[in-house]
C-alpha cells in the first residue's frame, strides 16, 4: 500500500465513515466525469448508472452514520472472482461496455483491498469490525458488476 | 285367435289400480372397461392446438376453438379441440393420431342432460366429472398413426470428414425427401416459430406432390437464402414441430435443401429473376453484404428501388462466408445463391468500409434510405494476462482466414475457449487442419452450452474433447509452446435471479500446454460509424432501433441483423432484412408522397 495510505489514521467510527463517504463521492465523480468524455451514448448511460450506484452507496454509509445498520451479512455474498484474473486497464473515451465493466470491477476490488488493509492495520476492535463491514459492502458491489459481466459479456463462456 | 289374444285387452285393465313406477336411470350403473372409449379428456398443458384431431375426424365432429385463458405462443396455436357429441362416433382416431398424446378418452359413458348444447364441449377446458379420469382409452406407441422416426440424412463418416473441408452432408435423394415430407401434419405451428415465417407446410406439400418449382417460389417469398439455410439454419421450426413432442421433428432444414438442390440450375428462370421488376423512384444504400443486407437488397429490388451494397471484404456473404466453414456451407453454394440476388440488379461496392473509406453522413446525403447490416464481426477477448501472446488467436479472425482459403498450421494440440456455435466451428476446423488433439474449455456446464446440440454431437464424433467448468486464467510462452494456467469451477447456489453461476474452486489451479489457443467466447459489433450521423448505439455496441420498424433515431436510417439484435443466427438476420425492406419501402413512399404534396 502507498505511503499516503500508511499515513492514514482513524480514531473514531465517524472518521472512518467520513472517509468511506469521501471514497464513494470520488467514485461517483469519476464515473460522472467519464460519462461526459465518452462519445457512445449507450456507454454514457452505463457510466451514469454506475455513478448513481455510488451515490446509493454513499447514502447507505450516511444512513449508518446516522445510526442505521449495514444490511449485508457475512457469508451472504459469493465472490465470482471474475475480476481477480483481469489485467488492469485504464478508462478511455472510446471504451466499450466490457471495458467500462472491467474498470468498475477494478475500482471495487481496489476499494475492497483498501478496507481489508485498513482492517488488518487497525488495532481498535470497533474500527476493525467497521472496516470489515465496509469491505463486505464493496464485495457486494463487485459481485453485482461481475454478475453483469457474466451475463452480458461472457455469453458464450 | 288364441284364448290369450282374446283375454289380453282385459288383463291390461289391472294396471289402472297400480301406482306409476318411474326408473330415473334406465340402466344400472356399471364402470366401463379400463380401455373403454368413453368421453374425451385432454391435457390442455400438453395439447399444442395443432388441429390434427380436427383433420382426421371422419365425422367433422371436432373444431379447434380459442380458449380465453390459453394464449398462442411459440409452439402453441392457442386453440383447443371442441367435440360435438351429436356427430362423434367414438372411433378414437383423434386419440390415435394426437402428436403429443394429450387427447384421450375416459371410461365414463353416462351423461344425462336436458340441454343438448352441452354435448358440444371442450375436453380438459369444460369442467366434467370425468376430467381427471386415469382409466379409459389412451394412445399407445403401437397404435400411433404417425411415423415418429425421421429419414436420416446421409453424412460423411466422422473419421473421414474430420480430415476434410468437403461438405459433410450429402443431401436427400428423391425417395428420402418424399418419405420425410409425408410425415408432415400441415399443422402450421412451425410457421410462427420461424423468424421470417416461411410457409413450411406449403413447401413440404410441394415436395410430396413433386411441384419443386412451386416449392422454390414459396421459399423465396420469405427467404432468398433458402439454400444456405437448408444447410445451416438453427431451425426454430424443428424445435416446435408437433411430431417432435413424442418422436423426431420433421427434418425441415433438409427438405428446404432438397428443393434448392434440385432446382439450383434453373433457379433464376423459375423465379424470373430480373424480369418485369417494377420501377420506383428511390435509392437505398445497404451497409454490409451479409444475410441481413443482401436479403434487404433482394426485396428492395423487387419493390423496384435502386440498391447499392457497401461491403468491406472483396466478397459478399458476411458471417455465412467468413464465419461458417466450408464443410457446413460450401462456398460455391453460397456464391450461386448470392449471384441470384445480384442478378436482380443489385449494385455492389467492394472493399469499402463505411465509417473509414466513406462516412455514414455522406451516405445519408446520397441515398433516400440506408440500411445498416454490418453484423457482429469482432471477437470478444478475455481480459486475462497473456491474451496477446503469439499463438493465441481470436476465433472469428481464425474462421475468416479459413474462409479465404488459408490453412494455418496450428500444431498438434489446440485449446478452444468458449461454448457457442463459433467455438464448435473453430474446434472442428482445427481438427481438419491436422491437430492431433483439440480441446474445448467451457466455463459452465454442458447443459448451458449455447451451441446447437447437433454441432456439439458432431464435434464429439470427430474426436474433439470437452472440459466443462474450466477456464484459463493466464497464458504465457514456454519455449515453442503456450503455457495455459487454468482453474476448475463449480456451480454456486442459485442467486436472486435463480441462476447458479460458476465459481472458482480454491486450490484447483492446473497448468496445461498447447500449441495454439483460440478464443471463441463471444462477438461484438463495431458501431463506431454511428456517431458520424448521430445514430444512437446501445451499451452493447448495437444500433438502437424501433423494434417494430427497425428505424434508428435518425429518419431514413434503419439497422438490422446481428448489429441490431446482437450476435444471433442467420435466419434472424434474414427476417430483419425482409422486415427492413418493407419498412424502408413504406418510408420512401411516404416521403415521396410528402414531397409531391408540398410542391
Amino acid at each position: 500500500m502507498s505511503e499516503s495510505l500508511n499515513n492514514l489514521r482513524f480514531d473514531s467510527i465517524d472518521q472512518v465513515l467520513d472517509f468511506a463517504v469521501t471514497k464513494e463521492e470520488e467514485a461517483r465523480d469519476f464515473y460522472l466525469e467519464w460519462a461526459q468524455k465518452v462519445k457512445n451514448m449507450g456507454i454514457r448511460e452505463v457510466l451514469d448508472e454506475f455513478a448513481a450506484e455510488e451515490q446509493k452507496h454513499k447514502d447507505m454509509i450516511l444512513n449508518v452514520k446516522a445510526g442505521g445498520a449495514f444490511k449485508t451479512k457475512p457469508g451472504e455474498i459469493i465472490d465470482l472472482k471474475i475480476g481477480d484474473y483481469f489485467v488492469t486497464i485504464d478508462p478511455d473515451e472510446k471504451m466499450t461496455y466490457q471495458e467500462a465493466l472491467q474498470v468498475a470491477i477494478q475500482r471495487e476490488m481496489g476499494a475492497q483491498e483498501l478496507y481489508r488493509y485498513l482492517q488488518q492495520r487497525s488495532n481498535e476492535a470497533t474500527l476493525k469490525s467497521l472496516f470489515e463491514k465496509l469491505a463486505l459492502e464493496e464485495s457486494k458491489h463487485k459481485r453485482r458488476l461481475e454478475q453483469l459481466f457474466d451475463e452480458d459479456i461472457l455469453i458464450e463462456n | 285367435m288364441s284364448l290369450k289374444d282374446i283375454l289380453s285387452p282385459f288383463s291390461a285393465w289391472k294396471r289402472t289400480l297400480e301406482k306409476p313406477y318411474t326408473v330415473k336411470k334406465p340402466i344400472e350403473e356399471r364402470e366401463g372397461a379400463d380401455r373403454y372409449r368413453g368421453f374425451h379428456v385432454n391435457d390442455i398443458e400438453k395439447c399444442i392446438g395443432c388441429g390434427t384431431c380436427e383433420e382426421i375426424c371422419q365425422n367433422e365432429a371436432i373444431d379447434m376453438v380459442p380458449v380465453n385463458f390459453i394464449h398462442a405462443g411459440k409452439g402453441d396455436s392457442g386453440l383447443r379441440p371442441q367435440i360435438d357429441y351429436g356427430r362423434c362416433c367414438w372411433c378414437a382416431l383423434c386419440v390415435d393420431v394426437c402428436p403429443t398424446g394429450s387427447l384421450g378418452m375416459s371410461n365414463d359413458y353416462i351423461w344425462v342432460t336436458s340441454d343438448p348444447q352441452e354435448w358440444v364441449f371442450k375436453p380438459g377446458v369444460d369442467d366434467k366429472i370425468w376430467k381427471d379420469d386415469d382409466k379409459g382409452y389412451r394412445r399407445s406407441d403401437e397404435a400411433w398413426l404417425l411415423d415418429p422416426k425421421l429419414t436420416p440424412m446421409p453424412v460423411m463418416e466422422p473419421d473421414v470428414r474430420k480430415n476434410t473441408f468437403d461438405e459433410m452432408a450429402y443431401g436427400y435423394e428423391v425417395v428420402m425427401a418424399v418419405e420425410e415430407a409425408s410425415r408432415c401434419l400441415e399443422c402450421g405451428i412451425c410457421i410462427d416459430a420461424c423468424p421470417t415465417h416461411m410457409d413450411i407446410p406449403e413447401y413440404i406439400k410441394a415436395i410430396r406432390e413433386n411441384r419443386l418449382e412451386d416449392g422454390l417460389k414459396i421459399l423465396y417469398d420469405t427467404n432468398p437464402f433458402s439454400e444456405s439455410c437448408g444447410r445451416v439454419c438453427t431451425a426454430h421450426c424443428q424445435d416446435v414441430c408437433a411430431l417432435g413432442h413424442n418422436g423426431d421433428p420433421i427434418a425441415i432444414r433438409w427438405l428446404k435443401r432438397y428443393i434448392t438442390d434440385q432446382t439450383a440450375e434453373k433457379r433464376n428462370e423459375i423465379l424470373r429473376i430480373g424480369k418485369s421488376l417494377p420501377q420506383k423512384e428511390g435509392t437505398v444504400g445497404i451497409i454490409g453484404g451479409g444475410p441481413a443486407g443482401l436479403t434487404a437488397a433482394f426485396y428492395l429490388r423487387n419493390y423496384g428501388y435502386h440498391v447499392v451494397v457497401y461491403e468491406q471484404h472483396d466478397k459478399l456473404g458476411g458471417m455465412l462466408r467468413y464465419g461458417i466453414p466450408q464443410y457446413r456451407l460450401p462456398k460455391e453454394v453460397l456464391d450461386r445463391e448470392i449471384q441470384t440476388i445480384l442478378d436482380t440488379g443489385v449494385e455492389v461496392k467492394y472493399n469499402t468500409t463505411v465509417g473509414k473509406d466513406i462516412s455514414l453522413k455522406e451516405l445519408k446525403e446520397q441515398y433516400d434510405a440506408l440500411f445498416i447490416s454490418v453484423g457482429a464481426q469482432i471477437g470478444t477477448q478475455m481480459p486475462i494476462e497473456g491474451i496477446d501472446t503469439p499463438g493465441v488467436l481470436v476465433g472469428l479472425e481464425f474462421l475468416d482466414k479459413i474462409a479465404e482459403g488459408q490453412r494455418p498450421d496450428l500444431g498438434e494440440r489446440v485449446i478452444v475457449v468458449g461454448g457457442g456455435n463459433t467455438a464448435m466451428d473453430v474446434c472442428r476446423s482445427s481438427m481438419r487442419l491436422g491437430a492431433k488433439e483439440v480441446f474445448v474449455y467451457y466455463r459452465r456446464t454442458e447443459a448451458e452450452m449455447p451451441a446447437n446440440d447437433e454441432e456439439i454431437e458432431e464435434a464429439k464424433e470427430e474426436g474433439v474433447k470437452f472440459e466443462f467448468l474450466t477456464t484459463p486464467t493466464k497464458i504465457s510462452k514456454q519455449g515453442d509452446r503456450l503455457k495455459i494456467e487454468c482453474i476448475r469451477m463449480q456451480l454456486g447456489e442459485p442467486d436472486a435471479t435463480g441462476r447458479r453461476r460458476p465459481i472458482p474452486i480454491e486450490g484447483s489451479e492446473f497448468t496445461v500446454e498447447a500449441d495454439t489457443v483460440i478464443m471463441a467466447i463471444g462477438q461484438k459489433v463495431d458501431s463506431s460509424m454511428a456517431e458520424q450521423a448521430e445514430v444512437k448505439a446501445t451499451r452493447w455496441g448495437t444500433f438502437a432501433v424501433d423494434p417494430d420498424t427497425l428505424q434508428t433515431n435518425v429518419k431514413g436510417i434503419f439497422a438490422g441483423g446481428d448489429c441490431e439484435l446482437g450476435p444471433d443466427d442467420a435466419i434472424h438476420a434474414i427476417a430483419d432484412g425482409k422486415k427492413a425492406a418493407y419498412f424502408i419501402d413504406k418510408y420512401i413512399s411516404k416521403k415521396g408522397k410528402h414531397h409531391a404534396e408540398t410542391k
